[in-house]
């Protein structure tokens, strides 16, 4: 039997916050007295789970449960404080839409920052520009610093490259909030390209009728453990039917 | 995290540096870092040069006569030494705020957080690397560059980059946990152009203060090979290229070290 993509067994995270506002004093007062500046904040707990190869999951869950905290684990920018999560294949993980962004640098200079962040080298980029300013509808504004473009608009462009990339293995947290009408068919085109190919998706979103329409599972997490895991519909009515 | 732990993360991050996926991220980090700096455009390196050369004309006024008689090159024996400790105080004063400054892109993406460290010191490498030019081409005038010069240029650079570095690593964990550490880096920075034989030789110095700034100071060993490297044609000791190799060497991973073990708990208090 092949190994699963994703193997996580009771994985947890904690975070350490501050129990007030840090200051110097503070921290030399705690560390005379042995008092603690900080308490443990559980963001996860006993995650177990595995996913396979090409596997669509959606997850779902109220604010603060936990759910961009396994997207991070899962992508490796975080470890877990106890337990283990194996992941086989590295993958292309997209928490806001524009991350490594030089504002001041022409969109097309960024468009090669973001596409090498996405897994993808200069000269596989440069034939694809045209095409990526055409998909974000900026066609004119190829050499415009990045900070003259709306927020839409970045966001448009990010998601363009992104649809671009070669990677098999793909997170999304809440990535698609806020687009408008015209560029959701551009999304919409390509989930739904996506849902048909053998590449694995993970993604948080809180539009039930999209998650039901583009995964298979669903992953509901409540209070940072797992409530539910099964065929998205069923886990997503009971999640309605308790909400 | 055990040591074990810590040495198989090391393991995994640097076979993850490495790949090819990562360098090229790397690659784009750094053009796009340099591009957007002032030194890609030839007014912008200018005025960043502009700077080195008001101090070397300030301190060549001010002290040539008090210590630079007995110095052949004075003028580029001052610009050795400028240059090495800008590079120093201005690396690890921007390496000091990558991780409070990049708190998004660190939290956010699989960029290995390396790398934003990486791409900052770029400019001020690439800084570096101009105003070394400019000092080789000034040694080669007064007639001090040799083929020992050159080979022994690379291996030097290399360690001060590594000291420099992990030194700025160190720095940018410290300030999550503090922000004081700015405070007090901008301080002790400044200090260095005085502890640091910049304008004087250590020779002219008490028997005491030779010891101290010699072996407590990290910046002296490489003030003395880059001045070696620039004005004595390469008449560098093994001893003192060792000294060199070992300060960068063990800087780099005694931070690396560090950096592995508290990242995460630093990155909880951006």
């Amino acid at each position: 039997m092949s190994e699963p993509l994703v193997r996580a067994e009771a994985a947890a995270k904690h975070y350490r916050v501050l129990k007030r506002q840090r200051s110097t004093l503070r921290a030399l007062k705690s560390l005379c007295s042995r008092e603690k500046l900080t308490m443990d904040l559980w963001a996860l707990r006993d995650i177990t789970f595995s996913m396979e190869s090409g596997e669509k999951v959606g997850i779902i869950g109220r604010n603060g449960s936990g759910k961009t905290t396994l997207l991070r684990l899962l992508a490796g920018i975080i470890e877990p404080s106890s337990g283990s999560i194996r992941v086989a294949k590295e993958p292309l993980a997209l928490f806001k839409f524009w991350i490594g962004q030089n504002a001041d640098l022409p969109v097309v200079d960024n468009i090669f920052l973001f596409g090498a962040v996405c897994g993808m080298k200069r000269a596989e980029i440069k034939p694809r520009i045209a095409e990526i300013l055409d998909c974000a509808d900026i066609r004119d504004l190829g050499f415009a610093p990045l900070h003259d473009l709306s927020l839409g608009q970045r966001q448009r462009l990010a998601l363009s490259i992104v649809f671009q990339a070669p990677a098999d293995f793909l997170i999304f947290d809440e990535t698609f909030v806020h687009v408008d009408q015209a560029f959701y068919r551009q999304c919409d085109a390509f989930f739904v390209r996506l849902t048909k190919s053998p590449r694995t998706m993970v993604i948080t979103s809180h539009d039930h009728n999209f998650l039901k329409k583009y995964c298979q599972r669903a992953l509901w997490l409540d209070k940072g453990r797992i409530r539910r895991d099964g065929p998205a519909a069923e886990v997503l009515e009971a999640y309605d039917a308790e909400s | 995290m055990n040591r074990h732990a810590i040495g198989q993360l090391f393991r995994i991050r640097i076979k993850r540096l490495a790949s090819p996926a990562n360098r090229n991220v790397l690659l784009e980090m750094v053009r796009a870092n340099i591009k957007a700096s002032d030194y890609h455009s030839f007014l912008g390196g200018m005025w960043s040069l502009i700077g080195t050369t008001a101090m070397l004309a300030v301190l060549y006024f001010v002290f040539s006569k008090r210590f630079g008689q007995d110095i052949q090159g004075y003028p580029l024996y001052l610009l050795a030494g400028i240059i090495s400790v800008n590079f120093f105080i201005t690396a690890t004063s921007y390496l000091l705020r990558v991780l409070i400054f990049n708190r998004d892109i660190a939290l956010n993406s699989t960029i290995p957080r390396e790398n934003l460290m990486l791409a900052t010191i770029s400019i001020n490498a690439w800084k570096l690397g101009i105003e070394m030019v400019i000092c080789t081409l000034l040694s080669m005038a007064y007639g001090f560059y040799t083929w020992r010069s050159a080979l022994l240029f690379f291996p030097v650079l290399l360690a001060f980059l590594a000291l420099v570095f992990g030194v700025g690593l160190a720095l940018s964990l410290f300030y999550c946990f503090a922000r004081d550490v700015e405070h007090v880096w901008v301080i002790v920075s400044r200090l260095f152009l005085f502890i640091t034989p910049v304008f004087y030789t250590v020779e002219s110095l008490s028997p005491t203060m030779r010891t101290l700034i010699l072996y407590l100071n990290p910046l002296t060993p490489f003030l003395k090979a880059m001045r070696a490297i620039f004005l004595h044609g390469g008449a560098l000791a093994a001893s003192e290229l060792a000294h060199c190799l070992i300060l960068g060497t063990a800087a780099l991973s005694l931070s690396y070290f560090i950096f592995l073990r508290w990242e995460g708990a630093a990155l909880d208090r951006t």
